[in-house]
């Protein structure tokens, strides 16, 4: 089966002059002085094959050159180097609702738009309707475009965009625009496509989005192909990378003289069985290893949970759980004991934290140092926590 | 509207001039003139107009990919089709003024498409120039304004000594202007080598345009 993409050590680097020169004018009166630039390297040797039916996640910080892949298979830039071979027509949505003219109707812009994904005048006529009921916008189709609130225009950008019938998409964050309500929209025309075999690529920062949607993945970092495959590996090796990083830029504070400090943390089921992969509604106990050089009173020991995207889910302290310790002393360890754990599948970082009373002066601040999994096992609920609900019925 | 206005009004104010106050010797000055207004004012406005294209639309080049010629065309043929409704009122000044027009007024088409095919290859250059050249746009009003002045829409081509006709001839314009009022004015088609080396010309300057523009055409997306 013939690729539907497929990419030979692409390379491309965009040329910054030091010193702006874009008039005749000044090119005329410094054409004695050299110019001075720097070349950034926006894609470097990247191969890339993408058969019929796959989804493609393409992850990696901002200035990595994830867009400018996006731009170079859509056509709108040339690489400096390697080949590109795309068999098939792109949708490409770099953005939704490209050629919106403000002064046009509703109608004409929807004219305008769909004949730049390549629609013909007979198949914009043939789906017309079906625009106008999905975009919800029947009432207003003579009115000009600039009398529509954003959200009729998103929505009206999208009904277009998925009428567009095309072998390969090319979505570049498109859904970080919207509410929560048109994000499940985008969703399912995504589910929809994979039904009908299409083949996307999805460039994003939503990790869980790219874990969830794609069949494969790649990582990319400065122009490099850092890795590609399982999307859950490659969304790990992007998060393991954040941490790294973040703990370069800013180095965490030096607690290695400090009076107590945390030795280690482990996980642990309801059988002291040590784990670090547990189901919902497990007990979870975290055991915190700790060692006071001296002896130290009152210490507040917290942890702090965060979802793989950031989040903060639960910072619960000893303080704050009325739980006083009067003394650490040498080595030892403290139980938190979670139960039952009620977070959905995912994966959870997992700072660990020793204060004195006051909560003011840390004794050891262990930021992110640690994780755990929790399985997806339970497609029936959505979200990150699953709470206790029982529904009643009343007539 | 407006672009409609604006050459009768400067026809308006040359006739006033040049007619009224200084007794132009010309015989069918006003249909002489305006179509001479009309060319040029096409020209001008097309290459102006169509040279800032890509800039103007930078928001669809950078997010999707479809021929950049077809903005040229775009921006060229509104300005065509403006010269079209001004060509309508020049026939109007035509039956007005009682002339009659001739089967060799059909060559006139010919003309129209010789001159879209320069303004055309022109627009292609400068817009190619342009994402360079921030103050290309000033430069080429400049250019205009001489090349106005330089070519004979006004006055008549007798008024110049014959020895620099040959350096006026080199514009196509002034040819397209001269050969018109030769068909529409004078009632007689030019000599069909001068019909050639006009063709020649639109020709050479529409497929030497389009060719710079390929060119610089893979780069538009990351200049602008």
């Amino acid at each position: 089966m013939p690729a539907v993409v497929e990419l030979k050590n692409i390379g491309k680097s965009f040329i910054l002059p030091h010193e702006k020169r874009d008039t005749l004018k000044e090119n005329v009166l410094h054409f004695l002085k050299k110019r001075t630039y720097e070349h950034f390297m926006a894609l470097d040797n990247v191969t890339l094959k993408l058969g019929k039916g796959e989804f493609l996640g393409i992850i990696g910080k901002n200035g990595s050159g994830k867009s400018t892949l996006l731009k170079i298979i859509a056509g709108i830039y040339k690489p400096d180097k390697g080949v590109i071979d795309v068999n098939g027509n792109i949708a490409p949505f770099l953005e939704l609702g490209i050629g919106f003219q403000p002064e046009l109707t509703a109608r004409e812009n929807i004219m305008v738009n769909a004949t730049l994904l390549g629609l013909t005048r007979k198949e914009i006529i043939q789906k017309f309707s079906s625009i106008v009921e999905f975009a919800e916008i029947g009432h207003f189709l003579d009115l000009k475009m600039k009398n529509f609130s954003s959200g009729m225009q998103a929505r009206l950008a999208f009904a277009i965009a998925r009428e567009a019938d095309a072998d390969l998409y090319l979505c570049d964050e498109v859904l970080a625009v919207g509410d929560e309500a048109f994000q499940q929209k985008c969703l399912e025309v995504f589910r929809n496509w994979k039904s009908q075999g299409k083949t996307m690529i999805l460039v994003s920062h939503n990790a869980s989005l790219i874990t969830q949607f794609c069949t494969r993945a790649m990582l990319l970092e400065q122009g490099k192909l850092i890795c590609s495959g399982d999307p859950e590996t490659v969304v790990d090796e992007y998060h393991r990378r954040l941490q790294v990083q973040s703990t370069k830029e800013s180095p965490a504070p030096d607690f290695s003289n400090s009076d107590v400090r945390i030795t280690d943390v482990r996980f642990f089921n309801k059988g002291d069985e040590e784990k670090d992969n547990f189901r919902t509604g497990e007990t979870m106990v975290i055991r915190i290893f700790y060692k006071a050089i001296k002896p130290v009173e009152k210490p507040v020991f917290g942890i702090a949970i965060h979802s793989d995207e950031g989040v903060h889910m639960s910072g619960p302290n000893t303080k704050t759980s009325d739980y006083t310790i009067t003394k650490v002393e040498g080595e030892g360890y403290l139980d938190c004991v979670i139960s039952p754990i009620n977070l959905l599948g995912g994966k959870y970082f997992l700072t660990v934290s020793c204060f004195d009373y006051s909560c003011a002066y840390p004794y050891d601040y262990a930021d992110k140092k640690y994780s755990f999994t929790i399985e997806k096992n339970r497609a029936n609920q959505f979200g990150l926590i699953e709470l206790p609900v029982t529904w009643r019925f009343h007539d | 509207m407006w672009t409609l206005i604006k050459p009768l009004l400067l026809f308006g104010v040359i006739y006033l001039v040049f007619s009224v106050f200084m007794q132009s010797p010309i015989p069918n000055y006003p249909v002489y003139l305006l179509l001479g207004i009309i060319i040029w004012n096409f020209f001008a406005e097309a290459t102006l107009i169509g040279m800032n294209t890509f800039l103007a639309k930078r928001d669809l080049i950078i997010k999707i990919y479809f021929s950049r010629a077809t903005l040229v065309f775009a921006s060229t043929v509104s300005s065509l089709i403006t010269l079209l409704l001004n060509l309508v009122v020049f026939f109007v000044f035509i039956i007005v003024a009682k002339i009659p027009v001739h089967i060799e007024a059909l060559f006139f088409a010919l003309y129209v498409v010789e001159l879209y095919l320069v303004a055309t290859g022109m627009t292609f250059i400068l817009a190619s120039l342009y994402i360079h050249f921030r103050d290309l746009q000033h430069i080429w009003e400049v250019l205009l304004q001489i090349g106005f002045w330089l070519t004979p829409i006004i006055y008549p081509i007798t008024i110049v000594p014959v020895l620099y006709h040959r350096y006026i001839f080199l514009n196509p314009l002034a040819r397209i202007i001269e050969y018109s009022r030769d068909i529409f004015i004078r009632h007689h088609i030019p000599d069909m080598n001068l019909n050639l080396v006009l063709l020649l010309m639109s020709l050479v300057i529409f497929v030497g345009g389009y060719a710079i523009f390929r060119t610089q055409a893979p780069r538009i997306a990351e200049k602008i």
